[in-house]
């Protein structure tokens, strides 16, 4: 029974003794490092998402007919290919 | 028929990898953090030896989880946007390995800058962390094999497009 109104009275908002001290834990001087330690990887995920999308659409642009085939509707790439020689 | 080269999978996978990521994220923070209690995101600073420190560590959890909720939140977004574009395929294989290879480098780069240059956890704490960590990091490499290879399966594929512009692929 004390353990669990012990666990009640340690949240970080909690106005316990214990509450307390687990406020000035977190919000203490290794604040601003921890922040910036559990926030490193995520500019990186953004990178590698943006930076794989951007070589694959880099990719599709270089190759030739591109722009025709996306214009085209499915009738009209009927009609061309009946018109190109085999 | 058309060939899916010749369509634009750029902001297809930008968001699938997004999405991968950010659940990828929920998966190591669920798995680890919270049923098999192996590690939390300051661990190896904080050992959850007591209340206090336990407390520290959720919180820092939560932080942690909060931004695997936004990178998922932005996967979603971008995904709904790609999706509404002419040129981009509905591809399958594509989405799903793009979504695999955001598991796996969120596990890389989790494995690498969490794990190894900081040292702020390990994935088991206890014991010989150097080798799950290594083993972490392996699993992560063969997850972006994986969805790499099913990434690039699908430009040999076909995709059909329908007179409404919407655009699947047929190897799926």
């Amino acid at each position: 029974m004390l353990s669990i109104q012990a666990s009640v009275m340690a949240c970080p908002v909690c106005h316990s003794e214990l509450g307390e001290q687990v406020r000035s834990t977190i919000f203490g001087a290794d604040f601003g490092i921890h922040l910036l330690a559990i926030l490193t990887p995520f500019p990186f995920f953004a990178a590698i998402a943006i930076g794989l999308g951007n070589i694959f659409s880099r990719r599709a642009s270089r190759e030739p007919g591109r722009a025709d085939r996306d214009e085209r509707a499915p009738s009209a790439a009927a009609t061309t290919q009946k018109e190109q020689p085999t | 028929m058309t060939s899916i080269s010749g369509q634009d999978r750029g902001p297809l996978i930008a968001a699938s990898i997004l999405l991968g990521i950010g659940l990828g994220g929920f998966v190591d923070g669920i798995v680890f953090h919270q049923i098999f209690q192996l590690h939390n995101m300051l661990s190896a600073k904080y050992p959850v030896t007591s209340l206090l420190n336990a407390e520290v560590n959720m919180f820092w959890d939560g932080v942690f989880h909060a931004m695997t909720w936004l990178t998922t939140l932005l996967g979603l977004v971008m995904l709904w946007r790609a999706l509404g574009r002419k040129e981009v395929p509905h591809c399958t294989r594509t989405f799903a390995g793009s979504m695999v290879l955001g598991w796996g480098a969120f596990n890389l780069v989790e494995g690498l800058i969490d794990h190894q240059l900081l040292g702020i956890h390990h994935v088991v704490e206890n014991g010989n962390h150097l080798l799950w960590d290594l083993t972490f990091i392996a699993c992560s490499v063969l997850l972006i094999a994986i969805g790499w290879a099913l990434i690039r399966s699908n430009e040999r594929g076909n995709v059909r497009v329908s007179p409404g512009g919407m655009r699947r692929a047929r190897s799926m």
